[in-house]
């Protein structure tokens, strides 16, 4: 069956029937989570930041891993600047290390909405939701197997060079859609000093 | 904007000490690929001098066990047609480059390196200018035993098949009887211990 996208689109926002309120328990209570610090105010600001240092490690990235299995059509990767690698491969791993702290700061701040109320307001919302458990599990997968890989520790099964290469793909793709759909709350949040 | 006097840690309060937290983490290893910020980087996993000739290394002798095919004295460098012992080695022309080793895992040093242009030898075996080489080493298995050159890499005036390192002959760790080095390549590109060169 193929639906024309109006319909597409009605199914995607039609509200969901919300969970009986006696579900409402926990963590789910209504103002269980009072510090303003699990704001977004706080969590543009992050978000910004992780944002570049995100983007720098994905570049750098793409970068190494092309210089490592140079494809034949791409002779602009040259062996001049003599030092360019040595500069962006120290950059990779100093952006990388740095967003250790700002990602767990970032995932403190916005915790409370795992237990958002209703868990989904339509479908929409629910893929959005989904979409970050990816954003997530990539992000924290990068750092935690890239810093492994600084410090030596070699402890997973499997090869640590096309993991970390395909996970970059799929954490970023992530990423871009976590700044699409967060777009206008962060714009206003910054914009408020 | 001040919704949080009084109640502890401001918002401002923890963004800044989110970014002091990301600073130290910063400075505490960076050390490891900015030579002199090394004193303030206790955290680094590597120190950019340290090491057998003074410059680390992630993969010994031992580790890619060449300890005896490296100094077996029937050892030959084979270049296409060409088959050199070290002493041939020794007497082909030598050049100097100052090249840095640029491992994947951030650290990175300095290396005075000496020895035989790649593109002098690929002459020598009669080895087109446009040719991808590929570098073997003595190191029978692992990731990265070869590596492939690109013709701009290969034909660099200072990509070398290096014999000496600080004036002295290469350490068994930095790829003891020869090694490639290149400009602008990742340090795990740079095979050790070589052993032959073909062109692909």
């Amino acid at each position: 069956m193929v639906l024309d996208p109006p319909t597409m689109t009605s199914i995607l926002h039609r509200p969901l029937p919300k969970p009986p309120s006696a579900l409402r328990r926990g963590p789910f209570r209504e103002g269980r989570f009072s510090s303003p610090l699990h704001s977004a105010w706080v969590a543009a600001r992050l978000g910004r930041m992780l944002g570049i240092t995100f983007g720098v490690c994905f570049l750098t990235g793409l970068y190494s891993h092309f210089l490592q299995h140079q494809p034949h059509w791409a002779p602009w990767l040259t062996s001049r600047p003599v030092g360019l690698y040595r500069f962006t491969q120290g950059l990779h791993v100093a952006t990388g290390l740095a967003s250790i702290p700002l990602l767990l700061a970032k995932l403190w701040t916005v915790y409370p909405k795992l237990w958002e109320w209703p868990p989904a307001r339509s479908l929409s919302h629910a893929v959005e939701r989904g979409s970050l458990f990816l954003l997530v599990a990539g992000s924290g997968f990068q750092l935690v197997t890239g810093l492994m890989n600084v410090v030596g520790w070699y402890a997973f099964k499997f090869f640590f060079t096309p993991a970390h290469y395909w996970t970059a793909y799929i954490t970023i793709g992530a990423m871009l859609i976590h700044i699409g759909t967060k777009l206008t709350v962060a714009r206003q949040a910054l914009s408020d000093e | 904007m001040s919704e949080a006097a009084g109640r502890g840690l401001s918002r401002r309060g923890f963004l800044n000490a989110v970014g002091a937290a990301a600073g130290v983490i910063t400075v505490a290893t960076i050390g490891e690929t900015v030579g002199p910020l090394s004193r303030l980087s206790p955290l680094a996993p590597r120190r950019a001098s340290v090491g057998p000739q003074h410059l680390p290394v992630n993969k010994s002798g031992a580790g890619a066990r060449v300890e005896q095919s490296a100094v077996d004295p029937t050892y030959r460098l084979v270049v296409g047609s060409l088959s050199l012992s070290v002493g041939d080695l020794q007497s082909l022309p030598q050049h100097a480059a100052i090249l840095p080793i640029a491992c994947v895992e951030g650290w990175s040093a300095v290396g005075h390196w000496s020895g035989i242009r790649l593109r002098d030898l690929l002459d020598r075996a009669g080895i087109d200018h446009d040719r991808w080489v590929r570098v073997e080493s003595l190191e029978r298995s692992g990731l990265y035993v070869t590596s492939e050159v690109s013709p701009t890499h290969a034909r660099d005036p200072l990509t070398l098949l290096a014999l000496r390192l600080g004036g002295e002959p290469l350490a068994l760790d930095h790829g003891y009887p020869c090694r490639l080095i290149g400009p602008n390549r990742p340090g795990v590109l740079q095979t050790k211990w070589v052993r032959r060169v073909v062109a692909l």
